[in-house]
């Protein structure tokens, strides 16, 4: 399962899977609160085994949709 | 058990009316002892809530009956109660060891006695008899009990308002208006900071007990209402300006009172000629949202040690506050 269709599945649209890769995932993007961002790497570690919390200390990944990709992709 | 309950979680299928609504088409009349229990709790200033395991389009019915408008932050649901009670205590913004749950299903009593010892369980025939207890309130009405019912009141209006705003998060903020006090703890505060230590997760860093000795506080206020404390640092100390610990309630972190807090710390370590500043926090996936905020107050890691980072903020310039919320000092 890719990181994108985890994130529509999260977020709950399937929109996101069309939107490019430097959208920001929090303020000035999709704007995904605190509890949602939780939620999306807990269904990314389950479903990758990436566990972004513990490897990203300053949590960069979480910037946009590509860095979020390609951190996943990377680990 | 030993402190007042403030919110009782019902089950509704065979606790508030009998049998099954999913299998009834429309909802069975409620039982008048169940009624009668949610009026007296009513009365004494106790909130209600549901802890069901019905789709929640029984609760859109639920609120066209006449139980509508009782229940705040119901749960429906095919997950654990016990899950249920927590987000109910979270959302409340309350301490599990002052809920009670009734359900007449002796294994759902069983499994949130065994995983939350601290909620006070029933049957409904034992309702009747538990009102008469002091844990219930048989008494006058707390100004307390009120305000929590205001509070919760207001962060349902708040929620309202946020989801029918087209703007940015930051443009909705501004529109709150913000404002918050950043001070010194007195020893009045004492006993609201160390529950607010304990009952934090996802805004806190260490999940430590809060350290005796003096500490920040940071209080929040919008044009919904005044939430008073929210959130809590013990002073930085050593040649190192370490803070052990950063807590802060969810419902002010989810309005970006986390870089407020640590912002108002490096500024005092600042004026007392510190050169930069440092958090430990724990690396879990739970307190996410406190690195958010450590992230967002221009903190970054410098160093790991098994599941605890260190964040730094360099103290060269002087730190200000986020430009959507109006901060006063009382240092």
């Amino acid at each position: 399962m890719s990181v994108r269709s985890i994130l529509a599945e999260v977020v709950g649209d399937p929109g996101v899977l069309d939107l490019p890769a430097e959208t920001p995932l929090l303020s000035g993007g999709l704007g995904l609160d605190s509890v949602t961002v939780v939620r999306l790497l807990a269904a990314i570690r389950t479903a990758t085994g990436v566990d972004v919390a513990d490897l990203d200390l300053d949590l960069d990944a979480l910037a946009t949709i590509g860095t979020l990709t390609d951190f996943v992709a990377t680990h | 058990m030993s402190g007042p309950v403030k919110v009782v979680v019902w089950d509704l299928d065979g606790t508030v009316w009998p049998g099954v609504a999913l299998e009834s088409g429309a909802l069975p009349e409620p039982y008048p002892s169940a009624v009668a229990a949610l009026d007296t709790l009513a009365g004494r200033g106790i909130l209600v809530s549901v802890a069901s395991r019905n789709p929640a389009e029984i609760g859109a019915l639920v609120e066209r009956s006449a139980l509508a408008g009782r229940f705040v932050a119901p749960q429906y649901g095919w997950g654990r109660k016990a899950d249920a009670l927590r987000r109910i205590a979270d959302e409340i913004d309350v301490g599990l060891d002052t809920l009670a749950f009734v359900d007449d299903d002796p294994l759902e009593r069983a499994d949130v006695e065994r995983t939350l010892p601290e909620v006070t369980v029933l049957a409904p025939h034992e309702v009747a008899g538990a009102l008469d207890w002091p844990e219930f309130g048989a008494g006058p009405v707390t100004a307390a009990a009120l305000s929590r019912l205001d509070s919760y009141r207001q962060r349902e209006r708040r929620r309202s308002a946020r989801a029918g705003f087209a703007g940015s998060e930051e443009e909705f903020l501004r529109w709150c208006e913000l404002r918050a006090t950043v001070r010194t703890a007195t020893a009045e505060d004492r006993d609201r900071l160390v529950e607010l230590a304990r009952r934090t997760t996802q805004y806190n860093s260490t999940g430590a007990e809060l350290p005796d000795g003096p500490a920040v506080v940071l209080e929040l206020a919008d044009r919904f209402g005044d939430d008073g404390l929210v959130g809590v640092a013990p002073v930085p100390h050593g040649p190192e300006w370490t803070v052990d610990l950063v807590a802060v309630s969810c419902r002010a972190g989810g309005r970006g009172a986390v870089p407020v807090l640590l912002t108002g710390l490096a500024r005092l370590a600042r004026s007392q000629d510190a050169r930069r500043l440092l958090v430990p926090c724990r690396l879990t996936e739970r307190n996410v949202p406190i690195r958010l905020g450590l992230k967002q107050a221009g903190f970054t890691a410098v160093s790991r040690d098994g599941d605890t980072a260190v964040y730094e903020l360099d103290l060269a310039a002087a730190p200000s506050y986020p430009d959507w919320i109006d901060v006063r000092e009382q240092w």
